[in-house]
């Protein structure tokens, strides 16, 4: 009853040094439908749809594609065969434009030069089905994270595919913009396309895919309809053994105390609009809203990355946001920012270094590196955030990233943060990271912190925050407990709808 | 190399099946706080100068004399001492390309200060605050107009030679190259000249600055990721000026040591050295990528320029050929550390 699959995977097998990434998995992909792929961070997804896609090889096992063997040596070769892939880091060209990046290798050419008018009527309708309305000249770095993965998608789009990898293609997208991309999907696999997704939401697995594979320490553990599975029964897969504990449920004893922030009236750059906000020490506000509505550039602002137009601040008994941000980490203000590549890591640089750098540069006072009082103060920084405080010297890329944004935290908690300004905390972890870095945060908010946290994720916020504020286009619409900030009310909240 | 121990493995990376056990893979980078090791991206350097001293001196033993090592060493340190220097910028993924013009300007300057009957050791001394200010003029408008200091040095390369052209009407300044100052510090002690004992002692210093001090460890933090070490409260300006007044002072000291050995002032000295500056570092080991480097390696790296010379020529092969062979060791220098870099990247477990 199930149409023949039009890619078949066997026995691949991939191993990374040590570590084995891929235990002779087989899979087998049918058109016309979306399957799921499922699996902590660091499960081996990634790797197999890298293999797929052309863009490693396997050390063992075959491919057949349409009843043909394939082996593809890169990516390009892939795309030739039928196979389009959206990668989840954005491989995009800053200074390039959208339609050039779009275009990327194989730009339509007419006597020998490139088209850029006929590429330019190939990009248009895909843009627009999936709702990116940018100039198409304009450079991609100066696109927000969203705008730039909604690029990546529309370039993988533009192959015309028999399967369609996406890597969680929709990390940053809020959610009407990843509503948009599901419609997408869903009509591309109504025309027969074979779509591949891999997504650390679950819900939305189970509202888009007709299959789920789950993945675990390399191995695949169940191929199932949806039908036959529930959320939970996934997470159980994925987690194996282990319980989920994404509940409400760690202890916050400690009263919220003094008002630790005071904004009045501020306006910053275009976003930021007459915005008034509190927080005492150890609350943890959420501040909702999409992505350019004010709540990032509030973050960049008390961080000293932005200027305020105008208003009255007053941080940590402080008048005034830090006019620099090594001003603003003297005043013990973190920052964890979404991306943890570009902003939050050395990613070349082991673990320790990491987590000492913010120590080091701005609280120590001796001159001399003192390693072996540094490497404890890591541990221990290590241990309080969740992760291994016995593995502090390999490179932070060696790390899953789950494990890379436990560092972020070591390092922020190596210096008693007072004020901790948290943008997407949880971006691309899983469900068990997660839970070990919601911990984090609660703990550092039981301990007198007062926590600022922003999610592209709603649901979020009423599992860590104590009140949610939303923002719309720069202002403050609405203010919350946070038993009442569900998902369904604040979605409706930043895209206008009142209560 | 005695691995660190990885107790209990990683649970959360998911590599249950192989956990990190005593054969961790090799993928460790030098760091301030981990243990240093001191061998290691040096071992390429290291053969390279036993299989030329074997080669060139069991065919020429004169090779191997204390007088003919003793030169080698001194032609390295000449230009080997500002590479020193160099690695903190490539650390920090700057290069400065004014590194021979400043050389050149300081030794002009002290010239010119003696030749008017100055005392020798104050114009040692303004000739290394000039060199230092050079450098770090360097540092300033690359951060005023947030410019790579390459692009900068481009520019100040020229310029800084033209002063030096202009202040001596592109002839040499004799001085009357007496007293202290230049028997002294242009002096030979064990038959060695003391350029060479102030080429070991500045890199051990230096070697200590970058591997074990707050500034080196924020120059690797910078150069890792600069973006990443501004959010982390560090004053990436700040800190790029002071790296490239630290690269003028070596250029500085090692004007000033060439000044006292030569006692003379040739407004072309240091033509074209940047070129060996860069190379000694990059050969001795320190990456362009930035993030990390070795001082020591910089000292090997020009003492391997340096044999090579000194063995082409004792091959009767011209000084200018030499340059042929030195440039393929800096291409294959930067090639091995790619290939190194991509191996690495390999072995990273990523899922």
């Amino acid at each position: 009853m199930r149409p023949a699959p039009v890619c078949v995977l066997r026995g691949i097998t991939k191993s990374f040094g040590a570590t084995r990434a891929l235990d002779s998995v087989d899979l087998e992909i049918v058109p016309g439908q979306v399957h799921a792929i499922l699996g902590e961070n660091g499960a081996g997804k990634s790797t197999l749809m890298k293999i797929l896609a052309g863009a490693e090889k396997p050390d063992s096992g075959h491919i057949e594609l349409g009843g043909q063997p394939a082996a593809f040596g890169t990516v390009r070769e892939a795309n030739d065969a039928g196979i389009a892939t959206v990668f989840q880091e954005t491989l995009l060209f800053g200074s390039l434009d959208v339609i050039e990046n779009m275009a990327g290798g194989s730009y339509p050419t007419s006597r020998g030069m490139v088209d850029r008018r006929r590429m330019e009527r190939m990009a248009a309708p895909i843009l627009r089905q999936i709702g990116l309305d940018v100039p198409l000249d304009q450079p991609v770095e100066e696109l927000t994270l969203a705008q730039r993965q909604l690029v990546e998608i529309a370039k993988g789009l533009l192959v015309k595919s028999r399967v369609l990898i996406l890597d969680e293609p929709n990390s940053a997208l809020q959610r009407q913009e990843s509503e948009r991309l599901f419609a997408v999907i869903r009509r591309l696999a109504a025309d027969g396309v074979a779509v591949l997704y891999i997504s650390h939401r679950l819900e939305e697995v189970f509202s888009l895919a007709d299959t789920v594979t789950v993945l675990r320490n390399g191995k695949r553990i169940a191929s199932v309809p949806v039908g036959e599975s529930s959320i939970p029964e996934a997470i159980e897969m994925m987690l194996g053994s282990r319980p989920e504990s994404l509940a409400r449920s760690l202890p916050r004893p400690a009263p919220p105390g003094g008002t630790a922030l005071s904004l009045t009236g501020v306006s910053a750059g275009k976003e930021v609009r007459d915005v008034d906000l509190t927080a005492r020490a150890g609350e943890i506000v959420g501040l909702a809203g999409l992505d350019d509505a004010g709540p990032r550039q509030l973050m960049r602002l008390l961080f000293g990355q932005l200027k305020a137009r105008s208003g009255r601040i007053e941080v940590l008994g402080g008048t005034g946001a830090p006019r620099s941000s090594a001003a603003a980490v003297r005043r013990r203000i973190a920052f964890v920012p979404a991306d943890r590549a570009e902003e939050g890591l050395a990613l070349t640089l082991p673990i320790v270094d990491n987590v000492v750098q913010v120590h080091v540069g701005a609280f120590s006072r001796s001159p001399i590196v003192r390693r072996r009082q540094l490497r404890k103060l890591a541990a221990r920084a290590l241990a309080d955030s969740g992760a291994d405080p016995d593995r502090m010297d390999p490179p932070v890329s060696e790390l899953s990233g789950g494990n890379q944004q436990k560092v972020v935290f070591a390092k922020w908690r190596a210096v008693a943060p007072r004020l901790v300004l948290l943008e997407d905390p949880a971006r691309g972890v899983d469900v068990g990271a997660k839970t070990e870095i919601f911990a984090t945060v609660r703990e550092l908010a039981r301990q007198g912190c007062t926590v600022l946290f922003f999610s592209t994720e709603f649901q979020e916020y009423a599992l860590i925050c104590d009140r949610v504020v939303v923002f719309r286009s720069g202002s403050v619409v609405a203010e919350l407990p946070a038993a009442d900030a569900t998902e369904h009310t604040l979605l409706g909240l930043v895209n206008g709808q009142e209560r | 190399m005695g691995s660190d121990p990885v107790i209990g493995s990683a649970p959360e990376t998911g590599d249950g099946s192989s956990g990190s056990g005593p054969g961790e893979p090799v993928t460790r980078l030098a760091g301030a706080i981990r243990r240093p090791r001191r061998v290691g991206n040096q071992i390429g350097v290291i053969a390279g100068i036993v299989i030329l001293l074997v080669v060139t001196g069991g065919l020429h033993p004169s090779f191997l004399s204390v007088a003919s090592l003793a030169n080698i060493a001194q032609a390295a340190a000449f230009f080997g001492i500002m590479s020193l220097g160099t690695v903190f910028l490539l650390a920090m993924r700057e290069m400065d390309l004014s590194v021979g013009s400043i050389y050149g300007l300081a030794i002009v300057a002290a010239g010119l200060l003696v030749e008017h009957h100055t005392n020798p050791w104050v114009a040692a001394i303004a000739g290394i605050v000039l060199a230092i200010v050079l450098g770090a003029v360097n540092g300033v408008i690359a951060s005023t107009f947030q410019l790579p200091v390459l692009i900068i040095t481009l520019g100040t390369l020229t310029a800084y030679m033209g002063i030096s052209a202009v202040l001596t009407g592109n002839t040499t300044i004799s001085v009357n190259a007496t007293g202290a100052f230049f028997t002294d510090l242009g002096g030979t002690y064990l038959h060695v000249p003391l350029m060479v004992y102030a080429f070991v002692v500045l890199a051990a210093l230096l070697s200590v600055l970058f591997r074990r001090t707050r500034f080196g460890f924020a120059v690797r933090s910078a150069g890792a990721n600069p973006r990443a070490a501004v959010l982390a409260g560090y004053r990436i300006n700040r800190l790029r000026i002071m790296v490239t007044a630290l690269s003028g002072l070596t250029c500085g000291i090692a004007a000033m040591l060439t000044f006292a050995y030569f006692g003379a002032a040739d407004p072309s000295q240091g033509n074209g050295y940047e070129i060996q500056v860069i190379a000694a570092a990059i050969i001795g080991g320190t990456s362009l990528v930035g993030g990390s480097g070795t001082v020591w390696g910089a000292l090997l790296g020009a003492l391997l320029i340096s044999l090579i010379s000194a063995a082409l020529i004792q091959f009767g092969v011209s000084a200018n050929a030499s340059y042929v062979v030195t440039g393929t060791v800096i291409v294959a220098a930067v090639g091995l550390d790619a290939l190194i870099r991509r191996a690495r990247n390999r072995t990273r477990a990523r899922a």
